[in-house]
């Protein structure tokens, strides 16, 4: 093991890695901060990018963008109250109050070291669980993977819309489009229809370029009206001040931290949700929560911390089960596999050294967010108020360019683009987008595991209730359906009263 | 500018859907080759290749009929109208589309040149310098970035 930290801390000093970590937290805080652009736009669009570099220094790029994306989306959900991400939503309501009242830059400043420190806790998740869940993942067989991606869907399908038939249909639709292809069992061609570019399947990084990428473009210039954003200047805040005020309210930190780790390990929900938890819990725990909502400091820094703790946290499911957290770690999930690399429980057993070093990379690039976050809030109103018609031209540019580099194929860019057609309708219907990403990813692994658990069965189902930790799984994603139906009842009763 | 209610377009949306999946679950055994048996050597049909891509198509009709029910609702209670800006919509379909359509033939510094220096004019932004500098630096600087950073030709002008 002392080799294996020898070696990551070798690598991880190579000036190539450093640059590649340094420039993703670069881009991913600018794509952040612009508003209509998220850090998971800024993984779809770069991730094919990194099919070109090392392995290491790909994942270490990838990684650093993720964690640059979370926090500068808090720059414009503090400065012009859009959040730049869902992970930052809850930031919006306290962090422009704060602006408005002209403390712009202590907002940013807790906003800053809030995902700095979270971002720390949920690396310190990551180093300390994933070997212990890696062994414990081993005595997982096909009944329960396939009940852990069903609950993973179910729980992804209920959080990330008003509706769960909507987030249920969405998720169906892709496990659709992860048909078309190759039969993961037999190897035979299905749903290609004659096309025979079709016959490796679709990639989940055009995917995620459509729907996160071109829809957005689409939606935005639809959109796009000629009002000036307008975003306050900021002062460089006081370092000793915002750590009193981080040391004062270490409570809401602690429960953040925790509240965003464990949400964020959970396979199929992530930073989305535990933001908003941490908020609620962080008002009901304050001395003052009257303040919440008119520019308090606990209501910046709980969703922060939060959001950010998810980020080391989301990769547990998505390295070891193979099972993503959320929608970036799917995209690094894609990447991963065209490393090279599978995820699942071997993963880090096999990889030692490059696991070392990945995770050394996450400590790396918590450094660097600290350094380009305090050059980054000086200048976030700068990035804001970048002309959107011009950057958005600009980023239908990069969908373009990075979809046609995966496989030098117009035909990917030709699927990018039927995809983001989809994607704006879906936006324009509220059709929640990130269970279809997440149920294409899980396709072929619940494919896989269900026609396995059958076949090894003889095709009967009680295996599914025969073993403890299947039938639990199962039962958990039950309990979501019928809690999503009894709030659908409720809603239902209060319109009608 | 239209008024349009979405239950509407939600529900014909689905309901395209819906069909599609449900004549695709129907006639499955068209689209996949291979063994009519889950392995080679067995007689096991009930999980040939056809039987979980016939489930799944069958669970998408499923719900896209019931989330067309509820698009249709919302259309009779008359809820959810909002303005649909054709002209805009058309308009940047267009360009999309055009622009795929082009890629083959003027390569892409000359489209990427066009849609710069082309959408923000449309859309009623008309600072020449920003359109002219973003245009030069997305247009020409992506072409070398890829082909040496990336070792990919990024499409080329082959019109003649």
């Amino acid at each position: 093991m002392s080799d294996a930290v020898l070696a990551a801390l070798l690598n991880i000093s190579a000036p190539m890695v450093l640059l590649s970590i340094l420039a993703g937290v670069v881009i991913g805080t600018v794509i952040g901060a612009l508003p209509g652009l998220s850090a998971t736009m800024g993984m779809a669009i770069f991730a094919p990018a990194t099919f070109f570099m090392p392995p290491v220094e790909g994942i270490s790029f990838l990684l650093a963008l993720y964690k640059g994306g979370t926090f500068g989306g808090a720059l414009t959900a503090v400065l012009i109250g859009t959040p730049g991400t869902a992970s930052n939503a809850a930031t919006v309501a306290d962090g422009y109050s704060l602006a408005k009242a002209g403390k712009a830059g202590k907002a940013l400043g807790l906003a800053l070291w809030g995902s700095v420190i979270g971002d720390g806790i949920g690396c310190l998740c990551l180093v300390m669980f994933a070997p212990v869940i890696a062994k414990f993942s081993l005595q997982f067989g096909n009944a329960e993977i396939f009940a852990v991606t069903v609950m993973s869907l179910t729980l992804v399908a209920y959080v990330s819309g008003a509706s769960l038939l909507r987030g249920v249909f969405a998720a169906s639709l892709g496990l659709g489009i992860a048909l078309i292809g190759t039969d993961p069992i037999g190897g035979s061609a299905r749903l290609t229809f004659g096309i025979p570019e079709l016959g490796a399947g679709i990639g989940v990084i055009p995917l995620a370029i459509g729907l996160f990428g071109m829809s957005e473009v689409m939606d935005q210039l639809y959109r796009y009206r000629r009002d000036r954003i307008e975003a306050p200047v900021v002062h460089q805040p006081d370092l000793r001040d915002i750590f009193a005020t981080l040391w004062r309210y270490k409570r809401t930190v602690g429960q953040s931290a925790i509240i965003g780790a464990g949400i964020g390990a959970l396979p199929g929900i992530g930073a989305e949700t535990s933001n908003w938890v941490a908020y609620g819990l962080a008002k009901r725990t304050s001395r003052t929560p009257e303040k919440f909502g008119h520019g308090a400091e606990e209501g910046v820094i709980a969703p922060e911390v939060a959001c950010n703790a998810g980020c080391g946290a989301a990769m547990i499911p998505t390295l070891i089960f193979g099972i993503p957290g959320d929608i970036v770690t799917s995209i690094l999930m894609g990447a991963l596999i065209a490393q090279g690399l599978q995820p699942g429980p071997t993963l880090i057993s096999e990889n030692t050294d490059m696991f070392y070093t990945l995770y050394a990379g996450l400590f790396v690039s918590m450094v660097m967010l600290a350094l380009v976050g305090l050059v980054a809030v000086r200048f976030a109103s700068a990035f804001i108020r970048i002309p959107q018609p011009l950057l958005f031209s600009a980023v239908a540019m990069l969908c373009v360019a990075g979809t046609y580099s995966i496989n030098t194929r117009l035909f990917d860019v030709g699927v990018m683009i039927a995809i983001g057609f989809v994607g704006w309708w879906m936006r324009s219907q509220r059709l929640p987008i990130a269970p279809m990403v997440l149920a294409f990813v899980l396709g072929p692994i619940i494919e896989t595991n269900f026609r396995r658990m059958l076949i090894q069965s003889g095709n009967s189902l009680s295996v599914l209730w025969e073993r403890p930790l299947a039938a639990a799984l199962l039962a958990v994603a039950a309990a979501i359906v019928i809690l999503a139906l009894r709030g659908a009842v409720q809603q239902a009763r209060w319109k009608t009263a | 500018m239209l008024r349009i209610n979405q239950g509407g377009v939600l529900a014909a949306g689905c309901l395209v859907i819906g069909v599609a999946a449900l004549w695709l679950a129907a006639t499955i055994d068209r689209h996949v080759k291979g063994w009519a048996f889950a392995m080679p050597g067995t007689t096991d049909a009930t999980m040939a290749p056809s039987a979980f891509p016939a489930m799944i198509l069958g669970l998408i009709g499923t719900l896209a009929f019931g989330t067309a029910l509820s698009g249709l609702l919302q259309l009779w209670r008359g809820r959810e109208i909002s303005g649909l800006d054709l002209p805009r919509l058309l308009g940047v379909s267009g360009t999309v589309l055009l622009r795929f359509l082009m890629l083959a033939k003027l390569g892409f510094v000359l489209t990427a040149a066009a849609v710069i220096g082309g959408v923000p004019p449309a859309l009623g932004y008309r600072n020449w310098t920003a359109i002219t500098v973003t245009a030069v630096l997305i247009a020409v600087l992506a072409w070398p970035l890829f082909r040496y950073g990336m070792n990919v030709i990024l499409p080329q002008f082959t019109l003649f």
